[in-house]
Parts: structure tokens; C-alpha cells; sequence
């Protein structure tokens, strides 16, 4: 809103907030997706497979083969 | 590898699942009233605690934090325990979390309803709430942190990351939003003002809905729809990204909306191709959703479980596109204040947080009870009253709000404004406001019958409280960094570390984000002629919050012609400096009242007229749907505390005069007096102790200041 970043503008040196943000924003970001992108394959499904891996008994599957 | 027998705890998840249940019904039910009551006031019952202004607070934070909040912890306490491989780290700490909830739930209620609030939306407990809530939550913290470290499994899943950053970022928004200073046990003025108090409120605001009703519920996401679908999700790597970017954007991002203009043009740049890629990781969230179950549609059609939560995800797209749109200053010119925006938040509670829990119900039940749901066909039929029910409840509102706003803004061919009589652009929208009954009827009628469908299952199962499992014993491996083993790997398997940084992350973000807000205290320029409430008109100002009039009334011209002509020169941050909270609103049910006091503006109305507006309002305000406060007129002004309250606001700042809190009350009388002569010259017999005289004093004395010299 005009009325509130007008006096945000007024405040010296503000802007280097938003800039120092900005560039750990993107900085992190970008360090995260090349670090996601070379995951191993095997990890990857091993740790998808997580909420999956119990021993318990899937009644979904009970169901459907009633 | 050794195999350790143990035992997940179901009955803490079954309790928290029927409070989500009985929660939902009683906030759905209260909303339904705050509807009906828009269409028919009498529905206020002239009666203080069942009044609009009270009980749409009561709607809200029941719905938010007594059905989502349980629908949390009840996915929550069922997840982390079988992703950890781990019972709860300690029973003794579940049922302090559940029993502490719930006591704060009744708690909220009740003071809600007797008028007890800060006026904060989402954020309206009062202090001594605000205190159990921090220790509450860091019990539910302490015994999530205790079961992930005691995990058998070596890494930690996505939705326990989720798990993780709801928490943290969730204890700092409560506590940096809730500083406040108690004037009594049950009454506190907010440490911040005007144009900052603003500021802090709606980063509260803001992050709250990420962090309240999205992130948690994405991790159950994650957890339940896999579960479900009975497959994996659909790609583990997005749902990397998507954690850490909705992290940052979140928290990090808010300071572009704000300095946009006062940025340089390379980050304007870099801003504008970021935020388009920035849709990416919520899309990014809701495509992973539905992407899990790709070729697996043919279950959709038969199970009512995957139909919720599909409908869930599409919802939470839908609503975080609507969101940054909202957002845009010229889209935002139009929808604020309207009812955009309660429609907006209706797709995200009704069908993603509403949804997404009742397919989680669906599933969990049965599953706990050892039994097949009592009937699918029911569940199906509640399905498509919910559905019908969140399109036709939303559809008219977005109807009504451009409806409205258009007539707002619209001119004569002379200049004009076309409607003057704000009355009249809500008696145009009234039908809209009857069909988001109907809407909400049906849903409401989906949710009984869920009811119905779960006791009759819960009849027949055999409930498991103990769930025998086991587990190999977690590989005692290096604290360290393995060879090979990547930092993010290593993160993963350290809760503490992986809960440190992702809290630096919220932090420094939060830091950063927060700096400007504290340092625009001392931009603000004072205009001379501003100056502190009278005893009286702070007393009542006290008065309009119990009452909750900000939920209808805004008080921020905003510099429109079409605002400036309707309610008169633009507000001014410089005339918020003593407000102790700030009362700007968020909605116009009713007309903004900034220069409600100001005698040569369109809005001005004589003390009289004030008078008997809260008496009756339809008797000088034909089909208007404003509440009577009949106790107003009658209840006499509680005038005890007059000189703590001036304290406490000489405390925070204000400049009274020093001592003046010993002599409050004999200006408070004398200005009192005056009201009340002014009230008798226009044939009203009353007396000057009565709480209708503070109440027109504050609202005579609004929007004033700046035309005295």
C-alpha cells in the first residue's frame, strides 16, 4: 500500500534489506535445486518409499479384494 | 540388526480426531450463524454475546485453530510415529498437549464471547491465552522433537520437514505478534501502533495462513495421499524444492511486495522472473499431489478418500494462484474490503483444509478400528455436498464483491458518485448473501453425515489403542558427515540441526523482513494536531473492540477518488501514532468510519443519530443489517480503570500529561456531560454514565485531528 511504502522508502538505507534477502533467497534456492537434481536414484526412492515401508496390513488392499 | 517390538499410540490420534470432528461441526455451525446473521440481523438476538462482531472472532479462531489445529495434531501424532518407526516420545506429553488445546479452545470461546479480545485478527486471545498457547505448543514441540530423535529410521521424510517449520516458524509469529501490555487480567494494549502495529499484525497474518493452515497440511499431504493411493509420491526431488521455496518465499519474500518501487532495476528484474518461477513450487506441491496418482484415476472413481483429496490439492492450487493475484496492487484496489476475499479464504479452508481432513478422517477410522468404512456410498454422497457446497457458497460472494465494488467506484456522466448511500451497495448483494447460506447449508449437511458414517463405523470396529509393531534397531552411524554422504543428506538425519537451520532460515528472513517495520516508527511524521484519545473516547474505543465493529468497518481511506468522495480526505499514517492496536479493518460489511467525527464530511451524524443507530439502527437506517446494542444504552461505563489504562499508555508512549491518570476521570464526567446535554437538546433522555456516551465520544472524535489547528 502506497501509504506505508512511502515511508519504507523514507527510512535510509532500507532498500539493502530487501536486496540481502533477495540474494540469500536466491542463493539458497539455487543451491538447493542443483543439490536436489543430483540425487542418487536409488536414495531418492528409498526415501520416497518411506510412508509405504510399515508392516502394517493396507486395508485399502483388504477392501479391494473384498 | 536386532528387532525391537513396540507399540504405536492410536488413542492420542483418535482423541485429536474427534476434537477435529466436534471442533468442525461447532466452528462450521457458528459460521452459519455469522451468515444468517448477515442476511437477518435480529439473528443477533439483541444480545451482546450472540452479536455479529463477537461471533464471527469465535468462527474464525474456531475453525482455524480448534479443526485445522486438531486436524494437525491428529495427522500429525499418526504420521510421525510410523515414519519414525517410534512411539510418541511420551504419553504423559500427548495428553498435556491434548487436554492443554482443548482448555484453550473453551477458554477462547468463552472470552471471545464476553468480549475479551485484542482485536488482532486470528490473533484476538488476550494475554493470559497467548501464554498457554507458547507453553502448550512447546509441549506439542518437545514431544515431536523427543519421538524424532528417538526414530528407528535413519532419514527423516518430507512431511516431518513440514512438520518441523510449522513448528518453529509458528512459536515466533505467536510471540513477536503478541506483545502487549496488560492493563488488566483480561484486557492489554498492543505494544506496537498504527502504521507498525499494521505491519506486524498482517506479517502475522500472512505467515500464519502459511504456516498454520498450508505447511502442516502439506506435510499430511505428503504423508496421507501416498498412503492412500497405496503408491509413492510422485517425485521425491519437487518435494524438496517445494519445502525449502515455500519456506523462503514465505517468510523471505514479503519485503518485495512492500519496497518494490524503491528497489534497483536489475532486482526488479531478477523480482518479476522469479516470482512467475516462484508459482512453481506451490504448483510444483499440488501437480506432485496429483501426479501420484497418475494412472491410478480408475481408483479416484471408487474411492471417496482419494475424491477428497484431490478435490484438497486442487483447492490449495486454485487458492495459491488466487492468492499472489489478490495481491497485485490493481487487482487489489478492487477486491479489498469486499467479499473477495472471504471467498478466497473459503476455497482454501473449506476445500483444501476442510477436504483434505476428511479424507484423512475417511481413511484413518477405518483403518484404526480394523473395520471397513460403514458406507462408501454415504461418503460419496458427502462428497458432492461439499463440493456443491464450497462452489455455490464461493461463487455468489465473488459475484457480489465485484458487483459491490464496481458500485462503489462508479461516477455519474456529472462526477458523482453513482451510489452515495453505502447502504444501498449491500442491499444490491443481499441474494448473494443468501445463496453463501444455502452454500454453506450444504456443506454443513456433508459433514453430519461424515458424522453419522464414523460413528457407525467407530460401532462395529475393534479399536486398537496399542498397535503392536516392530521395527531393527536404528544403526548407530557417525554423527559426522559419512564419506560420500552429501550436507542435505546429513541435514536429514539430524533433527536438531535440520530444526536450527531451517529456524536461521525463518529468522534472519524474519529479521530482515521485520528491521524496516521497527525502524518506520521513527519515519512516521507527526502532524502536530494529532493528539491522544480524552479518557472518555478511550474508553470508548475499548468499547468498539469488545464489540468487534472493525469486523465490518474499516478505518483507512484509502487515496481513491472514489474513497475520498464517499468518506473524505485520505487516511494518513501520521494519525495512527496513539492507536494501541490499530483498528484499520479488513472488511466493509459496513462504511469506513476513519472521519466518522468530522463535521463537514458526507458521513457526519449528530450524536443523536448515533444514539439511536445502536438503539435500533433500521430506525434511521431503513433495511440496514447492522446489529442493535441495546446494552449499550443501558450498561453504565466501567470507569475503575481509566487511570491504569492511561498509564499503561503512557507507558508505550502516548504523551499525556505526567499524573494525568489521577485526574482521568474528572475530564472523562465532564466530557460525558457534555454528550449527554447534546443528547437531551435532541429529545434523548440518558445519562451521562452510561456506555453509549464513550462510545459516540470516540466516534465523533474520529478522523478529526488533522482539521484542527
Amino acid at each position: 500500500m502506497k501509504l506505508i511504502s512511502h515511508y519504507l522508502e523514507s527510512i535510509d538505507g532500507v532498500v539493502i534489506y530487501p536486496i540481502i534477502s533477495f540474494l540469500i533467497f536466491v542463493t539458497v534456492f539455487s543451491l538447493i535445486t542443483i543439490y536436489t537434481l543430483r540425487l542418487k536414484k536409488s536414495k531418492v526412492k528409498e526415501m520416497k518409499n518411506m510412508p509405504l515401508d510399515d508392516n502394517e496390513t493396507d486395508i485399502n488392499l483388504i477392501n479391494q479384494q473384498l | 540388526m536386532q528387532i525391537e517390538k513396540f507399540y504405536y499410540d492410536n488413542k492420542i490420534v483418535k482423541y485429536f480426531a474427534y476434537a477435529t470432528i466436534f471442533w468442525g461441526l461447532i466452528g462450521m455451525l457458528v459460521g452459519l450463524l455469522a451468515a444468517l446473521q448477515l442476511v437477518w440481523p435480529s439473528l443477533s438476538f439483541d444480545f451482546a454475546m450472540t452479536t455479529f462482531g463477537r461471533i464471527r472472532p469465535v468462527h474464525t479462531n474456531a475453525v482455524i485453530f480448534a479443526f485445522v489445529g486438531n486436524g494437525i495434531f491428529m495427522g500429525v501424532y499418526y504420521s510421525l510415529q510410523r515414519l519414525s518407526k517410534a512411539r510418541m516420545y511420551s504419553d504423559l506429553l500427548s495428553y498435556i498437549h491434548f487436554w492443554g488445546w482443548q482448555f484453550i479452545i473453551v477458554l477462547a470461546a468463552i472470552t471471545l464471547l464476553l468480549g475479551y479480545t485484542t482485536s488482532k485478527e486470528y490473533a484476538e486471545l488476550e494475554w493470559p491465552i497467548d501464554i498457554l498457547i507458547t507453553i502448550i505448543w512447546v509441549v506439542f514441540g518437545w514431544n515431536m522433537f523427543g519421538t524424532i530423535i528417538k526414530r528407528r529410521t535413519g532419514h527423516i521424510y518430507v512431511a516431518i520437514w513440514f512438520y518441523i517449520a510449522t513448528f518453529v516458524t509458528v512459536a515466533v509469529l505467536h510471540i513477536v505478534n503478541s506483545f502487549e501490555v496488560p492493563v488488566s487480567f483480561w484486557k492489554s494494549y498492543s505494544l506496537y501502533a498504527g502504521v507498525q502495529d499494521a505491519l506486524v499484525q498482517w506479517w502475522y497474518g500472512h505467515n500464519a495462513v502459511a504456516f498454520f493452515l498450508t505447511t502442516p497440511y502439506l506435510g499430511l499431504m505428503y504423508y496421507f495421499l501416498p498412503k492412500a493411493a497405496n503408491r509413492p509420491i510422485y517425485s521425491y526431488k519437487l518435494s524438496i524444492i517445494h519445502f525449502w521455496a515455500l519456506i523462503f518465499i514465505y517468510i523471505w519474500a514479503g519485503p518485495h511486495h512492500l519496497l518494490y518501487t524503491a528497489l534497483p532495476d536489475w532486482i526488479q528484474a531478477l523480482g518479476v522472473t522469479f516470482s512467475v518461477m516462484l508459482i512453481a513450487p506451490s504448483w510444483g506441491g499440488m501437480l506432485n499431489g496429483l501426479l501420484t496418482l497418475r494412472g491410478a484415476w480408475d481408483k479416484v472413481r471408487e474411492e471417496p478418500v482419494l475424491k477428497f483429496l484431490v478435490v484438497a490439492v486442487t483447492a490449495y492450487g486454485l487458492s495459491t494462484f488466487e492468492g499472489p493475484m489478490m495481491s497485485l496492487k490493481s487487482v487489489n484496489a478492487l477486491t479489498h474490503f469486499t467479499d473477495w476475499t472471504i471467498a478466497h479464504v473459503h476455497i482454501g479452508a473449506l476445500g483444501w483444509n476442510g477436504f483434505l481432513t476428511f479424507g484423512i478422517l475417511y481413511w484413518l477410522i477405518p483403518k484404526m478400528f480394523n473395520i471397513k468404512l460403514h458406507s462408501k456410498k454415504l461418503a460419496n454422497v458427502h462428497f458432492w455436498l461439499g463440493t456443491l457446497g464450497i462452489l455455490v457458497y464461493a461463487i455468489p460472494l465473488y459475484w457480489g464483491a465485484v458487483t459491490q465494488t464496481l458500485m462503489w467506484k462508479e461516477f455519474t456522466p456529472e462526477g458523482f458518485l453513482k451510489y452515495p448511500n453505502f447502504l444501498e451497495t449491500v442491499t444490491q448483494i443481499i441474494p448473494m448473501y443468501h445463496a453463501r447460506i444455502f452454500g454453506g447449508v450444504l456443506y454443513l449437511v456433508g459433514v453430519v453425515l461424515m458424522i453419522y458414517n464414523i460413528a457407525k463405523t467407530v460401532k462395529v470396529g475393534n479399536f486398537v489403542a496399542d498397535e503392536a509393531t516392530e521395527a531393527a534397531a536404528r544403526e548407530v552411524v557417525s554423527p559426522k558427515r559419512m564419506k560420500g554422504e552429501g550436507w542435505h543428506r546429513w541435514l536429514e538425519r539430524k533433527p536438531i540441526q535440520f530444526m536450527l537451520l531451517s529456524m536461521v532460515a525463518i529468522l534472519i528472513g524474519g529479521i530482515i523482513e521485520i528491521v524496516p517495520t521497527y525502524l518506520i516508527k521513527s519515519n512516521i511524521p507527526t502532524i502536530a494536531s494529532v493528539k491522544p484519545y480524552t479518557p472518555l473516547e478511550l474508553q470508548g474505543r475499548d468499547i468498539y473492540i469488545r464489540e468487534g465493529c472493525y469486523t465490518c468497518h474499516s478505518q483507512m481511506i484509502r487515496p481513491f477518488r472514489s474513497e475520498t468522495e464517499r468518506y473524505g480526505e485520505y487516511s494518513k499514517a501520521g494519525e495512527f501514532v496513539y492507536d494501541h492496536p490499530f483498528l484499520w479493518g479488513s472488511k466493509r460489511t459496513g462504511p469506513d468510519l476513519a472521519r466518522e467525527g468530522v463535521q463537514t464530511e458526507r458521513n457526519y451524524k449528530p450524536d443523536s443519530w448515533h444514539y439511536n443507530h445502536m438503539l435500533k439502527p433500521q430506525s434511521v437506517s431503513p433495511n440496514s443489517i447492522m446489529p442493535a446494542y441495546p446494552w449499550l444504552i443501558k450498561n453504565k461505563l466501567d470507569i475503575s480503570r481509566t487511570k491504569k489504562k492511561i498509564e499503561v499508555m503512557q507507558y508505550l508512549g502516548v504523551p499525556y500529561p505526567e499524573g494525568y491518570g489521577d485526574i482521568a476521570n474528572e475530564d472523562l464526567k465532564k466530557q460525558a456531560e457534555k454528550i449527554a446535554a447534546n443528547l437531551k437538546a435532541g429529545g434523548i433522555e440518558t445519562t451521562s454514565d452510561k456506555e453509549i456516551i464513550a462510545l459516540i465520544a470516540y466516534l465523533q472524535r474520529l478522523g478529526t485531528d488533522i482539521y484542527n489547528k
